[in-house]
């Protein structure tokens, strides 16, 4: 019997936590017990970038998480977090599932990680206390929380705002206090971590899609005998399958949860968005002085088709 | 021999030992005074850029955590024979003289051993981490871990003085 | 599992083992008998220190050293004895002023009851045995986590996650000091008249209370431009704290002049170690925190707690009762770390206020720092003035008795606490 721990920093009520909590069913029923899988959700083992250790040095076997926090490592991610990149979620696991996805997975294999599967983590939002955000101009001057990656800043600063990087747990405060105007993240997130509270005005930006990208340790996985390898894959895919659906399912639930709680909002249009896009053109070429050109022309290609 | 301040005369590879660990704590003070020096003045700055030129400073958060982990950990050892790491003594305080040096000498040992598996595992962690970038500067992550590692091998230097020579070498110079 | 890392623990502990190492130690004992590799160690040690909010802790420290070197405790005691100078235990009331001010723009009791200490000790041994003056100063510093900004406020928050903020905690804090402020006084006038101690002080004039809150006007300025910049929302904790780094060196190098740029690196290095006491327990606890999740004992223990009584008040009762044992036994910042992410979830399972639940567990702490056996103050003082442990445990005991005093109170009367947070949106 061999134990695969699995550490996560998403709530347990998070579509992902539950994915893998279907996936720790179906491997136990596939391996007929052989594999047993323990689950620590929200950060009972610690933060992302400590599991992400963990994983690496194989203390425990897999990692789910937000795909940015193997950027630094795989700098080639960042071609698919590219702002304004897709236009739906179906587009974005299309490019996932296909040849981009292959070369990320050999990239990092070739870090010591193995790609179990993308998931959902889902578009991200802008919401702020000053104003209503319905075209690049409103941007201007707003003091917004972003995630430590320079596309995500960069991609800020060129619509104007005034990004500042914070620990999310410092966020809450920061916005009812007033240091910071405003912040960005999925509906889901925006919810769960009841910035609705201390923030007015909501738009669906979508500006960056995120995935969750479930990973485990190259040299356990390899230890595991072939039928487990496929047991663990098999399992694997029917979550994420699971967990696409879902997650898709209460992205409009998560919207409408925050227009209910009293959040103000505001749709953006297709004018206001291609004026977004039109606006951060530069981060792309920006980013081949990071990443291997060609890596982001197969992303911009793929991602239009 | 090396004369500790109201401690007993070391000699032979004890005073070795404690020599080289006085020769780093002089080093890592200095490298902790710039630390806590940049932490400072960056939290500081990212204050005034965003108020006063209404910018920030996109490594302000990352750097001044680095400085302030590296401080952390290369002042932990400086507090191993100043007795800043608080303990229970009531009870050893009761007991004869004898068992209490045993006792000291116990926990000085288990310490270094903590401080040895502390070095080895760091390095071990450090080199997993060293292809991994900052998020938001160019330089690798695995640099977080050597402070930590760092305090292993400080820490255990000192301990081992402590182990070998007893409660006598805690010294009772000033905090500076 | 989780008995033999206790028991680990409690014989290292006992043995007289630093608590941080014997933590540490347990730790590994823990993750070697859960067959985890040891490289969590260093992992958690790391990401346990590596958190924005923590930098508060050094950089308040930093603050206090600053100002001592800037001899703000001069103009502190001259202004303190401008105002109570002339009552029973007049120089005793000077303590506890010089104190309530001192919290009000430092962090922690230790760093305040040395910096009270070493300079009123030797006025105050020309009237009081050093006894009483170490039970005084004592109770003086514990001012210092109570009223904002506090250390132990940070650690708290941050240990109890999202539900409480540090500016909440801080404002709760306020209305409990002013009382703690109060009581001490009553406290010390009372027990000098009692033991017929001599007058001390110049009589209060007017004009003199006049002339030397002028020169202690930058001090009191202070915690409106730290502590209100945080509570306000003008900067974070960590940045606040930065801030009153600044201002320190400020009074120092242009106010009172007393500062030199020869002693920076004495101040820099002084808040580094101590700060590092902290971390170390921060560090080395974590591990153990880690292996009992795994063993799964928050959950084992929420089951335990909630199998014993459903009643709220009964939970806060017992919480309290449990805080007092290990207030007495564990390093206040030990005892944080291990138990906040246990019993602040399960606080507001029992739909307790989670400000209210955080500053009744925070403050019975506090006091822990003045029981023995382990009562970091009453070592701090009795290193000062070398008086033996049993007789300062004899002087402090009132102390401590009023504090459990103003504890039960708050606990009775949440509108105590929570007044102010309230008021000002928390
Ligand atoms: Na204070
Ligand atoms: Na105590």
């Amino acid at each position: 019997q061999t134990t695969l721990r699995v550490a996560g920093n998403f709530p347990v009520e998070h579509t992902a936590s539950g994915a893998m909590e279907i996936f720790k069913e179906r491997v136990e029923e596939l391996t007929g017990g052989e594999l047993v899988v323990q689950n620590f959700p929200a950060m009972q083992l610690g933060g992302a970038n400590e599991n992400v250790d963990q994983v690496r040095s194989g203390a425990i076997f897999a990692v789910f998480t937000s795909i940015a926090y193997f950027t630094r490592t795989v700098p080639e991610l960042e071609a698919v977090s590219l702002p304004f990149l897709f236009e739906s979620r179906d587009k974005a696991f299309e490019v996932m599932d296909g040849p981009v996805g292959t070369l990320m997975d050999e990239k990092l294999l070739e870090e010591g990680f193995v790609n179990l599967g993308y998931m959902e983590l889902g578009f991200r939002h802008a919401t702020n206390n000053v104003r209503p955000i319905t075209s690049a101009e409103d941007f201007a001057g707003l003091r917004i929380r972003l995630q430590p990656n320079e596309v995500h800043l960069d991609t800020f600063r060129a619509l104007g705002a005034n990004p500042q990087a914070m620990d999310v747990s410092e966020l809450y405060s920061a916005l009812q206090q007033g240091v910071l105007d405003g912040q960005e993240n999925p509906y889901n997130i925006i919810s769960t971590r009841r910035f609705n509270e201390v923030q007015t005005y909501l738009s669906d930006t979508g500006h960056f899609f995120d995935f969750i990208n479930v990973v485990a340790n190259r040299d356990a996985f390899g230890r595991l005998s072939p039928e487990h390898q496929e047991a663990v894959r098999t399992a694997m895919r029917e979550a994420v399958e699971w967990q696409r659906k879902e997650a898709a399912a209460l992205d409009l639930k998560f919207r409408d949860e925050l227009i209910a709680a009293g959040m103000e909002f505001h749709a953006i249009t297709p004018e206001a968005r291609a004026g977004m896009r039109e606006a951060t053109m530069g981060i792309a070429e920006a980013l081949k002085s990071r990443v291997d050109p060609a890596v982001i022309d197969m992303v911009l290609a793929e991602s239009v088709e | 021999m090396t004369r500790l301040e109201g401690g007993p005369d070391l000699s032979g590879p004890l005073a070795f030992v404690d020599r080289f660990a006085r020769g780093i704590d002089v080093l890592s003070r200095w490298v902790i005074v710039v630390m806590m020096a940049a932490m400072a003045i960056l939290v500081s700055l990212q204050v005034f850029f965003r108020y006063a030129l209404n910018s920030s400073i996109d490594f302000a958060d990352e750097a001044s955590r680095f400085f302030f982990v590296a401080a952390i950990f290369l002042a932990l050892p400086h507090g191993i024979r100043r007795g800043v790491h608080v303990g229970i003594d009531l009870f050893v305080n009761m007991m004869p003289r004898g068992l209490h040096t045993v006792l000291f000498r116990i926990s000085a040992a288990a310490s270094a051993v903590l401080m040895i598996v502390i070095l080895w595992t760091g390095a071990i962690a450090t080199a997993d981490k060293w292809n991994e970038l900052m998020p938001t500067l160019p330089v690798s992550a695995g640099l977080y871990y050597l402070p930590v590692l760092f305090t292993g091998f400080h820490g255990f230097l000192h301990l081992v003085v402590l182990a070998v020579g007893g409660p006598a070498c805690m010294t009772t110079e000033s905090e500076t | 599992m989780i008995w033999l890392v206790l028991a680990v623990f409690g014989f290292l502990a006992v043995i007289g083992m630093p608590l941080a190492f014997a933590l540490g130690f347990a730790g590994l004992a823990g993750l070697q008998s859960i067959g985890f590799e040891l490289v969590i160690l260093p992992q958690r040690m790391l990401f346990a220190v590596n958190s924005f909010p923590l930098m508060a802790i050094p950089l308040f420290m930093l603050a206090g050293e600053l100002m001592v070197k800037a001899g703000v405790m001069d103009r502190l005691i001259t202004f303190a004895n401008s105002l109570v100078g002339r009552v029973h235990g007049g120089i005793a009331n000077v303590a506890v002023i010089a104190g309530m001010v001192l919290a009000a723009v430092t962090g922690a009791a230790v760093a305040s009851a040395s910096a009270l200490g070493s300079t009123l000790v030797p006025s105050m041994r020309k009237h009081y045995p050093d006894s009483y003056s170490s039970a005084v100063i004592a109770s003086a510093a514990n001012l210092g986590p109570v009223i904002p900004p506090s250390n132990a406020m940070i650690v708290y928050a941050l240990m109890a996650g999202s539900s409480v903020s540090v500016g909440g905690m801080f404002m709760a804090g306020v209305v409990p000091g002013i009382i703690l402020t109060l009581g001490f006084m009553g406290l010390a006038s009372f027990i000098s008249w009692r033991r017929g101690y001599t007058l001390t002080g110049d009589p209060v004039t007017l004009r003199n209370v006049l002339t030397q809150t002028r020169r202690a006007l930058i001090i009191l300025l202070m915690p409106i431009i730290v502590v209100g910049g945080i509570v306000g929302g003008i900067f974070t904790a960590t940045e606040g704290a930065a801030i009153a780094c600044v201002y320190g060196a400020f009074i120092g190098f242009f106010v009172t002049g007393q500062l030199k740029l020869a002693d920076l690196p004495g101040c820099l290095f002084r808040a580094a170690v101590t700060a590092s006491m902290v971390g170390a327990l921060i560090a080395f606890a974590s591990v153990v925190t880690f292996v009992f999740t795994i063993e799964m004992l928050p959950m084992k223990l929420t089951n335990a707690v909630q199998a014993l009584t459903a009643d709220p008040l009964i939970f806060t009762l017992l919480v309290m009762l449990m805080l007092i044992v290990v207030g007495m036994l564990v390093e206040s910042n030990a005892a944080y770390i291990m138990l906040v992410p246990l019993f602040a979830p399960l606080a507001i399972s029992y739909g307790l206020d989670p400000l209210y639940f955080g500053f009744l567990f925070m403050f019975n702490l506090v006091i822990g720092m003045m029981t023995p056996p382990v009562g970091v103050l009453l070592f701090v003082m009795s290193g000062i003035t070398r008086v033996p442990m049993g007789k300062l445990i004899v002087e402090v005991w009132p102390f401590v008795l009023l504090q459990f005093g103003v504890l039960i109170l708050c606990l009775l009367v949440p509108e105590l606490v929570l007044w102010l947070p309230r008021v000002m949106g928390f």
